[in-house]
């Protein structure tokens, strides 16, 4: 699956290796320009690329973006549903997604847990095969299936109601609580949530609506975030992407073709891995409100300056190219850092290789609401096989200080476990619930 | 993983419908049949209609779910149901799916069992002279041609389960025994899904059915004539 990517201009771009240097500037205590405050969101290295890799090598042929996609159709291309990992984790991420976070009902129980899986894993498997679930009167909107996936994975809620609370990972509990957040119940943790990506919003909007419907008595609908980014194109698999600052996020990630898998895939490290996990992975969703308006107000030299990066083609402001490691120790003819003590590119680099993950995140731009022009944000997205041990650090960093918190407010945060892949014959979570 | 597994059974050869649904039998003398399938009006808003296909009209290759080849077990056995399901719920249901005949000859299912039902009927639906379309008795059964496909759809040939045992909750699965006119069962185990449609109404109205008597909508709104 690596061919592709090597023949991109940007050459292993996927790849991270930590940059000398690193520490020097995580070491020391930032002057902060501006008095921030801190935040998350555009990691400044951010979108996945490559391609789904199942470990059993089932499904990867179908998986690959078309070499085709900059000048014909992508609608007729489906993703492989079943194998050893879940689709929509290291596939390159299509530009129309949907986040659905539901509950289960009162009274929940395993059998309620079975159930759910056993109606979504029929109902997924027929969605990304372009057909129609067995009750849709309306199979010719899953007729063009323009790449979808559906990625199940479930909250902390799951387990008590399957009383596998001692079976949970360590990791399924709320995130810490971080200075910058403003978190809105409206966003909150849920039971499961369902990720639902594809090249088309019909497929997205048609998959979400018979997934949700066919949840039916087993959980029900608690949030939606919509979220969209750049087509992709035969010289863009999604890496970067530009969120709605304009900025480039995401020149850098664990690499989604084998090598970086004990950093994406749970058992894909660690030898004892949480029951039934082995094949899944995190997610991490965090909300991020992007205020446009005092945006507007900053000039491009502050922007550059507040990620770390030129704002054109996302090379450090060190570099000439994304791709350049950055040169932290720099100054200029003032003996100010090129690259600001604050830059979220700084404070987000790795204090230590293991801290990396794969971010997918996805823009919003929902309507205003009151006398608000905009309502507009950045639907963060990670995936990595810990979150406590991989994201927390560097969402610890950026809450202390990073330039973006100025313009940036994490108004929802939610973790989940992503279920393995189900392979033929399988039940999604099947080996957790059994 | 919803092609419906089966066995295949033998019973003492059966043409009578079922006696409680004789009192529908005036009403589908009005059933338009075709040489091998009873077409029902499409007037209905949401459905589709009972229609005779063929075998070749199945879903793409490769579609990952259900309906592609038979199976080994699939094939020593006339008759399969495939993207079969029962619509969640109490009292009465219905089931709905594609039958396939993969034998040579002309299969008439004539009747049915559940372990979960107390009574299972063969219905289809049928314009009345008001306008509306009611649930009747499927008269002469499910013919379904040799090598092709009934499809039972809601708004159109269903499987009527009354006298459920209890819930039918979404994601369980229900247990049908459909008998062929030589006798031949069919078991096909049928999952079951929560589903908004097959709101049809009865004509005439049988004491006793309750469990889906909320009105059709009746399209074209009739106007009396006289």
């Amino acid at each position: 699956m690596g061919t592709h990517l090597s023949s991109r201009p940007e050459g292993d771009g996927q790849r991270v290796t930590p940059w000398a240097g690193a520490d020097d500037g995580l070491g020391r205590r930032a002057v902060l320009r501006g008095g921030l405050v801190a935040a998350v969101g555009i990691a400044a290295t951010g979108a996945v690329a490559g391609c789904q890799a199942d470990s059993d090598g089932s499904s990867t042929a179908a998986t690959s973006r078309p070499a085709a996609a900059a000048t014909g159709p992508t609608e007729a291309t489906t993703i492989a549903f079943r194998g050893a990992r879940q689709a929509g984790v290291v596939t390159d991420p299509q530009p129309f997604a949907a986040f659905v976070g539901l509950d289960l009902p009162k009274g929940a129980n395993r059998d309620t847990c079975q159930r759910l899986m056993s109606v979504w894993t029929d109902d997924i498997e027929r969605l990304m095969a372009a057909r129609g679930p067995l009750t849709d009167l309306e199979p010719e909107l899953a007729q063009v299936p323009s790449r979808l996936t559906v990625t199940v994975a479930v909250g902390p809620g799951f387990y008590a109601a399957a009383e596998l609370m001692a079976q949970a990972p360590a990791w399924l509990v709320p995130l810490p609580r971080f200075s910058i957040d403003r978190l809105d119940p409206a966003w909150r943790q849920t039971d499961v949530v369902l990720q639902v990506r594809a090249d088309s919003p019909v497929a997205v909007a048609h998959a979400t609506r018979r997934l949700v419907v066919g949840a039916d008595t087993l959980a029900s609908q608690v949030w939606v975030q919509r979220g969209f980014r750049e087509p992709l194109t035969a010289t863009n698999t999604g890496l970067p992407f530009r969120n709605q600052f304009g900025q480039i996020d995401g020149t850098v990630q664990p690499a989604t073709d084998g090598p970086d898998d004990p950093l994406l895939w749970i058992g894909a490290g660690d030898t004892t891995p949480p029951k039934g996990l082995a094949g899944g992975s995190s997610m991490v969703i965090r909300r991020i409100a992007m205020n446009m308006d005092t945006w507007d107000r900053a000039d491009r030299i502050a922007r550059e300056n507040a990620v770390g990066r030129r704002l054109d083609h996302g090379a450090p402001l060190t570099g000439t190219k994304a791709t350049d490691p950055p040169n932290l120790q720099a100054t200029d003819a003032l003996g100010f850092p090129v690259i600001d003590e604050a830059s979220h590119l700084r404070r987000a680099m790795p204090a230590d290789p293991h801290e990396r993950i794969l971010r997918a995140p996805y823009s919003y731009d929902d309507p205003p609401v009151g006398a608000a022009r905009t309502n507009t944000g950045l639907v963060f997205v990670a995936f990595q096989a810990d979150p406590v041990r991989q994201f927390v650090p560097i969402q610890r960093r950026l809450a202390e200080a990073d330039l973006m918190n100025i313009w940036t407010t994490p108004i929802g945060s939610s973790v989940y476990a992503v279920l393995p892949g189900a392979r033929a014959g399988e039940t999604l979570g099947q080996a957790l619930l059994s | 993983m919803s092609r419906s597994t089966l066995t295949t059974l033998t019973t003492p050869s059966t043409r009578s419908t079922l006696p409680a649904l004789r009192g529908l039998s005036a009403v589908a003398t009005r059933a338009r049949l075709t040489a091998t399938v009873a077409v029902v009006g499409c007037a209905f808003a949401l459905s589709g209609c009972g229609t005779s296909t063929s075998a070749a009209d199945s879903p793409p290759p490769g579609s990952g779910a259900s309906t592609t080849a038979p199976t080994a077990a699939a094939q020593q056995a006339e008759l399969t149901l495939d993207s079969g399901w029962v619509k969640a719920g109490s009292g009465m249901t219905a089931a709905f799916g594609t039958i396939t005949n993969h034998s040579t000859a002309p299969v008439t299912i004539v009747k049915g069992s559940s372990d979960q039902a107390g009574m299972v009927a063969l219905h289809t639906m049928e314009k009345q002279t008001d306008g509306t379309m009611k649930m009747t008795d499927k008269k002469g059964g499910f013919v379904i041609p040799a090598g092709g496909q009934l499809s039972l759809d809601p708004g159109g040939d269903h499987i009527m389960l009354m006298d459920l045992s209890g819930n039918l909750a979404n994601g369980q699965q229900v247990a049908l025994d459909m008998v062929a006119a030589d006798g031949t069962t069919f078991a096909w185990a049928v999952p079951v899904r929560s589903f908004a449609g097959a709101q049809e109404t009865y004509a005439p109205a049988m004491p006793g059915m309750t469990g889906m008597t909320s009105p059709a909508p009746s399209t074209p709104t009739p106007t009396p004539t006289q």
